[in-house]
């Protein structure tokens, strides 16, 4: 998707948001490929679904093209723009799949963590990673949304606090402040496994042959 | 280094992401703090490790998006084409309405009592006999229509029934032409709307506008005699 887009790459992305409206392929191609990357992960990292991030990147152009005449340069920039399609599929996307919630259990998640910890000398560091990023992920997503929200946009997608603030509306201070608290509250959320954590040298393999 | 510094240090996630190494005597020293840097430590390579797990970008939804873009340009710079859809969506409107129509019609033919008017409704050329004076050459003239309005059916409808139909009872604004009773006026009547020259139909005073012609709603029996007269304009 490079070839015929260097005409355009000094165009700022209203330009070619604008070239892209009417007709010009190379324009959008370049547009895409500056948004595509942070509108996937930022949709992967609010739905912990690659499926639906690939389903909320394809609709995010589908309706920068159909509303593109919508934008309004003086209101933000055109990733904001996207950005705020993108975070508006996402909610359609939760409350679709809202419908089916997963079990109340969370002793059993609590159970697993913990022997997967005992066993951490027999299985594969892979096996353990995974098991602590689904966990974190898991505490990210079980946050308020506008706590989920900041942490997405500056922890995960690595926006600065002006930026995440511009996307979300709201001020820098709110932004920090919202860190903070969703900071404290995913180190409440993630202390049973740090609990678990001890335990492990204390068992050793040996305990989990009996 | 104090303990508010300390926290506010690790507010910033970039910052967080570097090295740091605060100092080490106050960390020796204050336990809270020590347990909020390990907390955060831990956060912190939580949180890279979602960074890092990220799925590849999958190459076939830049071929997705390309094609609907390009299926999306085609048809904003085609009018004609979703011109021709509304097209097509509109005649298979109009077919539905008018099918609907035909539906509507037939029941309303099928109902029992609704049957001898509407035969009689649709009525060949009427043979109006305004008075007993030779006109002949006026009621070729004449003008028929089909008398549609909920008006004049209001007055038809006595008059369907037989029997009811005296001199009297023609219809209040129906001036009678012959002489009615029930022997001569029974069965159905139907009004049939005329044009008739105005200098024949000096009936009302209505008829004397000056005009040429004149409109007049006609009761005509099913011997096709007019028995009574109304001049609407």
């Amino acid at each position: 998707m490079i070839s015929g887009m260097d005409e355009f790459a000094r165009q700022s992305d209203a330009e070619l948001l604008h070239l892209a409206l009417g007709g010009q392929e190379s324009a959008f191609r370049l547009l895409y490929e500056r948004l595509k990357g942070g509108i996937f992960r930022y949709a992967f990292y609010m739905t912990n679904s690659k499926s639906a991030a690939e389903e909320v990147t394809q609709e995010v152009f589908l309706s920068l093209f159909r509303e593109g005449s919508k934008y309004r340069a003086e209101l933000g920039d055109v990733a904001g723009f996207a950005f705020g399609i993108a975070r508006n599929f996402i909610r359609r996307i939760e409350r679709r799949e809202g419908a089916y919630q997963p079990f109340p259990n969370d002793g059993a998640l609590e159970e697993l963590s913990a022997s997967l910890c005992s066993e951490s000398e027999v299985l594969p560091a892979r096996m353990i990673r995974d098991e602590l990023v689904a966990r974190v992920q898991r505490a990210v997503s079980s946050l308020p949304d506008h706590y989920k929200q900041a942490v997405v946009l500056c922890d995960l997608c690595e926006l600065s606090y002006e930026e995440a603030a511009c996307r979300l509306d709201c001020a820098v201070g709110t932004i920090r402040s919202r860190l903070s608290r969703a900071h404290a509250l995913l180190a409440q959320k993630l202390k049973p496994l740090k609990r678990a954590q001890p335990e492990i040298g204390a068992a050793g393999p040996e305990g989990c042959m009996i | 280094m104090t303990c508010e510094e300390l926290r506010l240090y690790f507010e910033d996630p970039l910052l967080r992401d570097n090295e740091f190494r605060p100092e080490a005597e106050h960390l020796a020293h204050c336990a809270d703090c020590a347990r909020f840097v390990e907390t955060q430590r831990e956060l912190g390579a939580g949180l890279r490790l979602i960074r890092e797990s990220v799925p590849r970008f999958p190459a076939v939804l830049d071929e997705a998006v390309l094609a609907n873009y390009r299926r999306q340009v085609a048809s904003a710079a085609d009018p004609s084409r979703s011109a021709r859809a509304r097209q097509r969506w509109a005649s298979l409107g109009w077919s539905v309405v008018a099918v609907a129509a035909v539906i509507v019609v037939t029941a309303l033919l099928s109902l029992p009592g609704r049957r001898p008017l509407v035969q009689k409704e649709s009525h060949e050329p009427a043979i109006v006999s305004t008075s007993p004076s030779p006109h002949t050459q006026s009621t070729t003239a004449i003008k028929t229509q089909p008398v549609h309005s909920a008006e004049n059916r209001a007055v038809e409808r006595p008059a369907m029934q037989p029997g009811i139909m005296r001199e009297h009872s023609v219809a209040a604004d129906f001036r009678s032409l012959i002489y009615c009773d029930e022997l001569s006026c029974g069965g159905p009547l139907a009004v049939i709307r005329v044009q008739l020259p105005a200098s024949d139909v000096a009936l009302t005073p209505a008829s004397n506008s000056g005009t040429d012609t004149v409109l007049a709603d006609v009761l005509v029996g099913s011997d096709g005699i007019a028995r009574g007269i109304r001049i609407v304009q």
